[in-house]
């Protein structure tokens, strides 16, 4: 009569597939993020235009400052949400693999990362004077979206139960991420500038390297992060 | 009566050990500025301001070894859940910062006349260390932030973890980014140095060691007091 546990692959589908709906229901996460990017695009623009000359050079710096704090938000809501509303414990009683909430919750985030950038890039060509749409960008976007959800998740779950999450998230993520930002904003930089693949080519792996390791290291830790 | 007895016995070896051992760090430290200061050479190209290295060498090893002691006690702490292993990533936590600070000024200090700059961006190896120093730091501000607890220690024991992972970039950095900074020259196959260098060297080494480990043996009896102290308030407030 009992019903079998899920395998990993299908329970992985029902988390990503409840995350997706509570973002399809609610409207929240991505909305925000697309107006806190925007804005931030805005800002950097009004700043930097008074002295720089060429605009062009500080996009890749733009483009990925403006994902990591955007994805901030993003991995925030996602955590703390699960948490006042005691989902995370309702989560935690059924016999679902702490690894694939991890998995689910990496999935997610790089998914509205991706989403962001899709509207991103045009809006930053449009307002900012400078083609970045480039069919190059697309794997060093993928290895950073990653690098930003796989350390993300993981640090954003680990500080939901302490009382200073807010404050601590990006003091922690970001010089964590430091390696994935420099290797996507060189990149990035080199591609704008039209470069061979052999002047960013090792930046990109270096960045795939680096997700394959926090990935594994995070996956193997999720189950302490979580647990109360 | 025996018992107690027993323990003010121990107590007093425990302090009588603990004097000699600051008795022989504090010799150590003499020789070990003797040695590099007056006995070892100056150093052709860069002069007077290679001294510096031997200071800032041994502490970035120590650096390192920290970072590596908050590795491994974060890993046996969530997988024993012993608090002994939290005090100890704690206590190498804050050595680990101590000395990075150090090795950042230090290695300041050096480049200003040797590169002709205070810092360079373009350097890997000093911008992770940088990066190194920021994790840490991280890492301690979520220790004072949070409540000593399990909770807090096992939070800080994951990042404590992750903080690692970043050292290997660190250190091998030097290896794919060399750029300004001068490859490690105990390790160069090409270059070995001379043993009236090397031995300056070692005795830094093992001097900066002796003073770090007693520190850390102070830290660590000051974090099992504090421990006990709130385990007692905890009593008295279910009380």
């Amino acid at each position: 009569m009992s019903k079998s546990i899920p395998r990993i692959d299908q329970q992985v589908f029902r988390l990503f597939y409840r995350e997706l709906l509570i973002e399809f229901r609610a409207k929240e996460q991505l909305t925000t993020m697309v107006i806190f990017a925007l804005t931030t695009i805005i800002i950097f623009q009004f700043s930097f235009e008074m002295r720089a000359g060429n605009i062009k050079v500080l996009i890749p710096g733009v483009l990925w400052i403006s994902v990591f704090f955007a994805s901030m938000l993003s991995l925030n809501r996602s955590f703390s949400r699960d948490q006042e509303e005691n989902t995370s414990r309702g989560i935690a009683s059924t016999p679902i693999d702490p690894l694939s909430i991890y998995i689910s919750k990496v999935l997610t985030n790089t998914i509205f990362l991706c989403a962001l950038e899709v509207i991103l890039l045009p809006i930053i060509t449009v307002l900012l004077n400078s083609s970045i749409l480039y069919i190059n960008l697309i794997p060093v976007l993928l290895v950073g979206n990653i690098g930003v959800s796989a350390t993300g998740a993981i640090v954003a779950a680990t500080l939901a139960n302490t009382k200073s999450r807010e404050t601590l998230l990006p003091v922690i993520l970001l010089p964590l991420l430091l390696p994935v930002l420099l290797g996507c904003i060189t990149a990035t930089g080199a591609i704008i500038d039209e470069q061979p693949i052999t002047k960013y080519g090792h930046w990109v792996q270096i960045v795939a390297i680096y997700d394959i390791i926090f990935t594994l290291a995070s996956g193997l830790m999720f189950h302490f992060a979580i647990e109360n | 009566m025996d018992k107690s007895s027993n323990g003010k016995r121990s107590k007093a070896i425990d302090v009588n050990r603990f004097t000699l051992f600051g008795a022989v760090t504090f010799i150590l430290v003499l020789v070990a500025t003797y040695m590099s200061l007056v006995a070892a050479p100056l150093e052709a190209v860069q002069g007077v301001h290679q001294k510096i290295f031997y200071i800032h060498v041994p502490l970035a090893f120590i650096a390192y070894a920290s970072i590596t002691v908050v590795f491994i006690a974060s890993i046996a702490f969530l997988t024993t859940k012993n608090p002994k292993w939290d005090r100890l990533a704690r206590t190498s936590a804050e050595i680990g910062i101590i000395s990075t600070t150090i090795v950042l000024f230090s290695g300041s200090l050096w480049g200003r006349p040797v590169w002709g700059a205070w810092w360079s961006w373009s350097d890997a190896r000093l911008v992770t260390t940088l990066v190194m120093w920021l994790i840490y730091m991280g890492y301690l501000m979520l220790r004072s932030l949070g409540e000593s607890n399990n909770q807090t220690a096992k939070v800080s024991s994951i990042i404590g973890i992750l903080g690692f992972v970043n050292v290997p970039i660190t250190y091998f950095s030097v290896y794919l980014w060399t750029y300004l900074h001068p490859l490690p020259t105990l390790q160069s196959s090409t270059e070995r140095p001379e043993s009236s260098i090397l031995m300056p060297f070692l005795w830094s080494f093992l001097a900066y060691s002796a003073v770090i480990i007693l520190i850390g043996i102070v830290r660590n009896k000051i974090e099992k007091s504090s421990d006990e102290l709130e385990t007692i308030k905890k009593q008295n407030q279910i009380r």
